[in-house]
């Protein structure tokens, strides 16, 4: 493998909120945002705004009685035609040099920026998502703007080997459309490195953002289209996924899916793709889900382990990928940690995300509230502690109990199943090995993390945890773009870990050109 | 308020450029410091062994990891970990993990010996059992005791050897609200039980007439589980119900209260609640409250300023310790990984000239703020003296405190001096206790050069006394 460093490449600094200042322009931003509510989203085609039949409102998920945005759903006629303007302008982007795209991306990080005030205050009134989490993941779009800008810088030098007589490049070409399918948990970043990597790889983009964020998706979209981005490069297709995303996935001209989601979807969409009888074979990057697990050591420092699983198990409430579902107890370590864990998470304050203070928001949706209700009713017994929601608040959005289960059987569903909201489920095991067993037990590979001060435990872990991101003595949620590219194997996903030196070459097929330079007597001189 | 700041801090840059070897004071300044601080060396020479020479020994076994980084970074680790530890042959186990197996400066008939006992189940328990006897006394030497009722037998000796105490109360993070009431309760018992205890006040009416009843350290982050920066406001207020019965129950038994600072992160939080708070009706014309600066910080002096206007509205000075700080290596790495300018200064020169101006300007707004000078460092202790006298500041206005256990021989000969000796005394579980107290002797002992000072000899300990020496940590 061919690694190098990125020595200019500086990660996007995080705000510090124990400024006063910081914390006015936050609220600044809350009240320049709502006086856009409630925010037009079209899908937009080669700079066009295409009117719609289907218009379907954005409510904040904590109070649902506030309309964020008019999501103007985008028809089949819509994605066809993006399709077909994509396809005709692939040559001119393909053709265009590397700087320009890469300068797009750095304009785009710059625009991202100064805009972070107003993009909080959406994203927290749209999804739902506590302020520190909004600012880690602006950062990490940012982030994600300038490391694929540096990649890129480096990618496009062509690699030479020439010898006397013989030149020998190495080089990279754009593979074509690529359709986005992002999810709303990570409404701004995901998307955001999902679009930016193609885009400077020379591919045009589709971009069908997730139908529950789809007025951060548009923000996004004009920010890279103001940075440069030519509109032919790049459309906005909001709309539903089992439509136009069914319908594009499908479609013979599209090259790569990038697809961030459930299992399920990501799986089908990998069967549709080999299944198809092409000139080419349709590209599926898939990241998928995860049944994260976190392993307090009998060693353990536990002011650390409690605090690290909490945010990790109750950060957005638990709607990450990343985020730990499983804690698995040595037996020495189980009450202590669970009567701290327990009363931890009972000292957390739901309410509104956009009131500082707040650390446990609503989940997403009301299909989402549904299915983990269902989920709390059919595991009751197994219930350790749940944090008390007041009826009143459940009212007024989709607001679900953090639940702590407790089970001794590894293989039932809360030790195998992924949830995707604020549940979590405590192991016991018997030794530190017995616990790796335990963790690398499932089908997923995607985070997990150790509290130990055992040096021989820690190197165990790095040798047997399957995990694509492992983390010791810290939470298991938080990567950092080049810090810890992330991604996971098995079942968790297909393809190269966001943020990391192999991603932008997902999008591109490289190729080897050899030319004999020699002629009848003669060579070039050099 | 800014204005005013802002010329202060010219002038001492002016004075800064104008005379760059000697920066903080005149020649002739520089001189007194140094007497000064010869003079205390001499003192605590004729006090050496009378009072608790055992901190020497332990000091001198400290020594033996000086120069040897890997052993001293195994010996931290090991302190750490120790307190979750439950069983003789899990502590044997990491001492051969951590001393065996991983490679350190021990010497090589050490290794030999240790691997040889460790090897045979009875004597390993025997170095576990030394460990554990090891590791226990040493905390003694630390920790006041594990309540204050169990041992204030150790305070009252002290206050018979003229030496004061502020109790501060160890323990884990808190995690919950639950664990913050527990902390809340045990706070106000040992008030209960410093206000009641008859035998220290009888010495304290005949030995120290103006002292209050007791004097207690309250560390914040123990009373509210989630503060938080970003919730400034609703952190404040929190902290301030939190805090309400603790001052109120030291109002009534007049007893000292300081609110100890911790990281930087959480530093204005404990300001704002500190205003706030001794301004309340009930509190305002209270004698005996204190907060805490610490010069490692580029913001100290700012603070500092703050803190002296609001002082000047009160009817009685607030006192201040000024510390230089000890979470330099977490505010390093937290502001590493955050991208963030460090909020300390990165040579421990630049503290030691910070804690003087500090000093300075503390003594400067005699007699609006009492100062506490809370260091071990001789050089700083000196050129606060001398200033003192320089401003005209009765040695009764201010104090110096110390960590409990450490430089005793010190603290006599600045009480030998007339002025005030107060130790910083933990209370708590021995065990879980002392992890956290070898993290603050390791930052102690990395940048005071505190323990050098102790055991060097008369030449090296004068070098000590000038402020450039510290450069190298």
């Amino acid at each position: 493998m061919n690694f190098h460093n990125n020595p200019d490449f500086q990660n996007e600094t995080l705000r510090d909120f124990s400024k006063e200042e910081e914390r006015s322009i936050l609220n600044k931003g809350f009240v320049s945002i709502r006086k856009e509510f409630p925010i037009q989203v079209f899908p937009i085609i080669s700079g066009k705004t295409k009117k719609s039949s289907l218009i379907v409102p954005a409510l904040n998920p904590a109070n649902t009685s506030e309309k964020i945005a008019d999501i103007h759903y985008a028809s089949i006629t819509d994605a066809e035609e993006a399709t077909k303007d994509s396809v005709q302008f692939f040559e001119t982007w393909k053709n265009t040099k590397p700087d320009i795209r890469i300068g797009f991306l750095k304009k785009a990080a710059n625009l991202l920026r100064s805009q972070k005030a107003e993009l909080t205050a959406l994203m927290s009134l749209e999804v739902g998502k506590g302020i520190k989490d909004i600012d880690a993941e602006i950062a990490e779009a940012i982030d994600f703007c300038d490391f694929y800008a540096k990649e890129a810088e480096y990618i496009f030098q062509p690699r030479k080997r020439d010898l006397l007589g013989e030149e020998n490049i190495y080089t990279y070409i754009p593979r074509g459309v690529t359709l986005v399918v992002a999810p709303w948990n990570f409404p701004l970043a995901i998307l955001c490195g999902m679009t930016v990597a193609p885009l400077v790889a020379g591919n045009p983009v589709i971009m069908k953002p997730a139908e529950q964020s789809s007025a951060i998706a548009f923000k996004l979209f004009n920010i890279l289209i103001e940075a440069g981005i030519p509109s032919s490069a790049l459309h906005f297709l909001p709309g539903k996924g089992e439509e136009i995303g069914a319908y594009l996935v499908k479609h013979p001209e599209i090259h790569t899916i990038n697809f961030t989601g459930s299992r399920a979807v990501g799986l089908g969409m990998i069967r549709e793709a080999a299944s198809q009888n092409l000139k080419f074979v349709k590209k599926v990057v898939a990241e998928m889900g995860g049944k994260n697990a976190l392993i307090v050591d009998e060693d353990a420092d536990l002011d650390e382990a409690v605090i690290a699983s909490i945010q990790s198990a109750f950060g957005f409430q638990g709607q990450k990928c990343s985020a730990l579902s499983r804690i698995i107890l040595l037996e020495s370590k189980y009450d202590i940690f669970k009567n701290r864990f327990i009363d931890a998470l009972q000292s957390l304050k739901p309410g509104l995300p956009e009131d500082p203070s707040v650390k446990v928001g609503p989940v997403i949706d009301s299909e989402s509230k549904t299915r983990l209700d269902t989920i709390a009713s059919q595991f009751s017994s197994k219930i350790l502690s749940k944090l008390k929601i007041e009826e009143d608040q459940k009212h007024t959005g989709h607001f679900v109990e953090p639940i702590v289960f407790e089970s001794d059987d590894p293989t039932s569903p809360l030790g195998q199943t992924e949830f995707f909201g604020p549940y979590v489920t405590l192991f016991k095991a018997k030794n530190f090995e017995d616990a790796i067993k335990i963790a690398n037990n499932v089908d997923y590979a995607l985070t997990g993390g150790i509290f130990s001060r055992n040096p021989k435990n820690i190197q165990y872990a790095k040798e047997k945890f399957e995990v694509g991101n492992l983390y010791i003595n810290r939470g298991i949620t938080g990567a950092v773009v080049d810090r810890q590219p992330f991604g996971g194997y098995k079942l968790s996903g297909v393809g190269a870990k966001a943020g990391g030196p192999d991603y932008i070459k997902q999008f591109l097929e490289p190729i080897s050109i050899t030319e004999n330079t020699m002629r009848r007597g003669f060579i070039p001189e050099t | 308020m800014a204005k005013p700041l802002g010329s202060e801090q010219n002038r001492m840059k002016a004075t800064e450029e104008n005379e760059p070897k000697i920066i903080t004071s005149s020649p002739d300044l520089q001189d007194k410091i140094l007497e000064k601080g010869k003079e205390l060396f001499r003192l605590s020479d004729s006090f050496e062994d009378s009072f608790f020479s055992t901190y020497r020994l332990f000091s001198k076994s400290l020594l033996f990891l000086e120069n040897r980084p890997l052993l001293k970074l195994q010996a931290f680790r090991f302190a750490d970990l120790f307190p979750s530890l439950s069983s003789l042959s899990s502590i044997s186990r990491y001492i051969r993990i951590y001393f065996v197996e991983t490679p350190t400066e021990l010497p090589k008939w050490i290794l030999l010996f240790l691997s040889l006992l460790l090897s045979n189940p009875l004597s390993s328990v025997f170095v576990a059992v030394g460990a554990k006897i090891g590791i226990r006394l040493t905390a003694k030497f630390f920790i006041l005791g594990r309540t204050y009722g169990s041992d204030r037998k150790k305070i009252i000796d002290r206050y018979k050897n003229g030496i004061c105490s502020t109790i501060d109360i160890l323990g884990e993070a808190v995690l919950s609200e639950k664990e913050a009431e527990r902390y809340i309760s045990e706070y106000l018992l040992l008030l209960e039980e410093v206000s009641k205890d008859k035998e220290i006040s009888e010495i304290r009416d005949s030995q120290f007439p103006g002292e209050p009843t007791g004097n207690v350290s309250v560390k914040c982050s123990s009373l509210y589980s989630q503060l938080d920066p970003l919730a400034h406001e609703s952190s404040v207020t929190h902290l301030m119900k939190k805090l309400r019965p603790i001052l109120s129950s030291a109002v009534s038994k007049n007893i000292f209260i300081n609110l100890d600072m911790e990281q930087y992160e959480t530093k204005d939080i404990i300001m704002d609640t500190a205003f706030r708070i001794f301004a309340e009706p009930e509190f305002q014309d209270y004698p005996h409250f204190g907060i805490v600066v610490q010069a490692y910080l580029k913001v100290s002096q700012k603070d500092l300023q703050r803190v002296i206007e609001y002082s000047k509205k009160r009817k009685y000075p607030l006192t201040v310790r000024l510390v230089k700080g000890a979470y330099w290596e977490y505010e390093m790495t937290q502001s590493a990984q955050k991208g963030w300018e460090p909020p300390v200064f990165l040579i421990k020169s630049e503290t030691d000239r910070n804690y003087e101006e500090c000093s300075a300007l503390l003594l400067k707004s005699y007699p609006h703020i009492r100062p506490a000078f809370g260091s071990h460092n001789i050089r700083s202790l000196s050129s606060a003296f001398v200033k003192a006298a320089e401003y005209s500041v009765p040695e009764n206005f201010f104090e110096v405190q110390m960590l409990y256990g450490m430089g005793n021989s010190y603290k006599q000969a600045i009480r030998s001096l007339g002025i005030s000796v107060r130790e910083y005394s933990p209370i708590g579980e021995v065990i879980p206790g002392m992890a956290y107290l070898v993290r603050r002797l390791l930052e102690n002992s990395t940048n005071e050069g505190f323990l050098k000072n102790i055991n060097a000899n008369s030449k090296d300990r004068e070098r000590l006394l000038y402020l450039e020496n510290s450069k190298s940590k």
